[in-house]
């Protein structure tokens, strides 16, 4: 009863004009920029972060939600029309997606997709609202020692989830805590990796460590090869037949299921729900040749799972305040902005921020599948905008963007160092999201390990007695060790392949 | 760049980490280490730098005898040219203000393509510095200097 009446507080919330406003503006651009190739909304988030200074933080937060779900249903609407997957995420749908629509079932496919999302999305908001209260009644009994344990089966998590070869993972993580300690030690004051510059003495700023990663270097690349999209949009009918739903309803459910479990992992979200999905569905299936052919479960399953796995990424994130990937980092940069502690406390003491937001989620979905249906055809037009012209409005904007954080102009230059740094990663085939996590997580660790040495009078055994923080322990242990089995890191490179 | 290089992205991967890491115990080398039950603020950075050779020593190992991918070509056009862009912004907000900044950028990140065309970019320069105004300067009220004088 508690939780029908928290949900009821929370659409009163969601459900203001200016709240109502934000989300579609929110749902609208991730759509943009799941459509427009070359923008991502990790890029995205971290350019509006400091136009959303002038909001108040429960409409800023819904807008920033809005526009990592939004980009699921963007990205799509290009991969089944020109495969061209708008975002990582919707890679595996380019594959049967596409299909679908040379055989003129373009609608169709749009259709399920959206459907699909939908339905996941409701269930993704509904696991939300019933399992971030205890979680994070459990999480306000973790101490020092609880914290650190955690944050360490975080980052082992995002090292065995990450894409690409797991060793680079690891050199990514180290140098992502490296870059955390840059600034004014805590306990002795003794400035690290400053280069005795004044303005690095407080750290490295997130957004611009993020907009440089991400957003320049993201030009950089896109700019090598100018996409010249060719449009063969024959949409067709929207409506699936009754053959096609009846195949494609049972793989929504199973990829919403798995949707929501990778979400909550460390590592995990959008990217890595599609396809652990859709490598499922073709197990599943009894003629798995058909898959890549136009396959209508080859759609169904990833496109729910990348929705229901966006959304529950957000669990860790307002019951722990730990990020487990780099949109959600993104966020804890949001809500410091506005001076909310992320963590346990959220839940009980901004019942109106998290109530607010798991509304506006649902909401902010039907307004996606409402809306975006009739405006494919606009979507499509976009794409027309040559990148020649985009790049450069991009640049500035990240320009302006990492200005204004601070008024400074050091950022800026700090930014292009960032995004060179990006440009090589990218060509050494090195993920960036790992150095995030880790640059965002590093101080938290450290603060955390130092501060429970001290609890415990110096004695390491601390990590190991308390039953929270050594199952938390095993549990990464246990993590690593199936991914170091041979057979499994064979498994686990096959998924990746797809 | 034809052709030029030869070395592959695990052994590039794994040059630079440990380059990374060489350069943070030179940059770390005056702090104060302590010990592992007494931590002073010398001792991660250099835990960190040390696992960092090594996993990069790892990874250009591995690159140099299991066979390596080939690091695709740089493109030094868009590289430069975005670069260039943003460090012009960065030199020019200040004492330039906001139009300057915006059209240089602009102009700059335009060229990064091959396919510029000059009179499109200048519109586009002139529409985004307008665009720019509006937006920050007068609807969010940013505190931005206009024009230089």
């Amino acid at each position: 009863m508690d939780l029908l009446a928290d949900l009821a507080h929370g659409f009163s919330i969601a459900l203001t004009p200016t709240n109502l406003l934000f989300c579609l503006i929110g749902a609208l651009v991730g759509t943009l920029v799941g459509v427009l190739p070359g923008l991502g909304p990790t890029g995205t988030i971290a350019l509006l972060l400091p136009v959303t200074f002038y909001l108040s933080p429960v409409t800023a937060l819904i807008m920033l939600a809005g526009i990592y779900y939004g980009a699921q249903y963007g990205g799509s609407t290009t991969a089944i029309l020109i495969k061209l997957p708008g975002e990582a995420s919707a890679v595996v749908t380019t594959l049967d997606g596409h299909a679908m629509a040379q055989r003129g079932r373009a609608g169709a496919a749009l259709a399920i997709a959206a459907l699909g999302s939908f339905f996941a999305g409701t269930v993704a908001t509904i696991l939300i609202a019933l399992a971030s209260p205890p979680l994070s009644q459990l999480a306000l009994k973790f101490g020092a020692a609880e914290y650190f344990s955690l944050m360490i089966f975080g980052l082992i998590g995002a090292v065995v989830l990450a894409q690409g070869s797991l060793i680079k993972a690891v050199g990514m993580i180290l140098l992502g805590l490296l870059l955390g300690l840059t600034g004014t030690d805590l306990n002795s004051g003794q400035q690290r990796f400053t280069f005795g510059i004044s303005e690095l003495s407080d750290g490295i700023g997130f957004v611009t460590l993020a907009m440089g990663l991400f957003g320049i270097a993201e030009i950089m690349v896109n700019l090598e090869h100018a996409v010249a999209p060719k449009l063969e949009a024959v949409i067709g009918r929207l409506m699936p037949t009754r053959e096609e739903a009846r195949q494609a309803a049972p793989a929504v459910v199973r990829g919403t299921i798995i949707g929501s479990l990778l979400g909550i992992l460390p590592g995990g979200g959008a990217l890595l729900s599609a396809f652990a999905a859709y490598a499922i569905e073709k197990k599943l299936a009894r003629d798995p040749s058909r898959f890549g052919k136009g396959a209508v479960q080859g759609v169904a399953a990833p496109e729910a799972a990348n929705n229901a796995g966006a959304q529950t990424s957000f669990i860790p994130l307002l019951t722990l305040g730990i990020p487990f990937n780099p949109v959600m980092a993104l966020m804890i940069g949001a809500m410091t902005i506005f001076g909310i502690t992320p963590g346990p406390g959220i839940v009980t003491k901004q019942p109106e921020l998290f109530w607010g937001m798991i509304a506006s989620m649902w909401i902010g979905n039907l307004m996606l599948v409402i809306i975006n249906l009739p405006l494919i055809g606009i979507w499509v037009r976009l794409l027309k905008v040559p990148y020649r012209l985009l790049a450069p409005t991009i640049l500035l904007l990240c320009g302006i963007g990492v200005y204004s954080l601070n008024n400074s102009p050091f950022e800026v230059g700090l930014a292009a160092l960032f995004g060179m740094m990006g440009y090589a990663f990218y060509k050494f085939g090195c993920e960036p999201a790992p150095l995030l996590l880790g640059f965002i997580l590093g101080p938290l660790m450290e603060e955390n390990l130092r501060r429970a040495l001290v609890l415990s009078r110096g004695d390491p055994m601390v990590f190991v007695e308390r039953p929270i923080s050594l199952g938390l322990l095993l549990a990464a242990a246990a993590l690593l060790i199936v991914v170091l089995l041979p057979s499994i890191g064979r498994a686990r490179e096959a998924a990746f392949k797809e | 760049m034809s052709g030029g290089t030869r070395i592959g992205q695990d052994v590039g991967a794994g040059l630079m980490f440990a380059g990374f890491g060489i350069a943070g115990l030179y940059i770390a080398r005056d702090y104060p280490v302590g010990t592992a039950l007494r931590m002073e603020p010398g001792y991660v950075p250099r835990l960190l730098c040390w696992s960092l050779i090594a996993v990069g020593a790892i990874i250009a190992l591995r690159g140099l005898l299991t066979g390596d991918s080939p690091v695709a070509r740089w493109h030094w056009r868009p590289l430069l040219l975005v670069l260039a862009g943003l460090i012009a912004f960065r030199y020019l907000i200040e004492p330039g203000g906001l139009v300057l900044a915006t059209v240089v950028t602009v102009m700059l990140g335009a060229m990064g393509s091959r396919e510029v065309r000059i009179g499109e970019a200048v519109l586009l320069a002139i529409g985004l510095a307008i665009g720019a105004i509006g937006l920050f300067v007068y609807a969010l009220s940013l505190p931005m200097t206009i024009w230089p004088f």
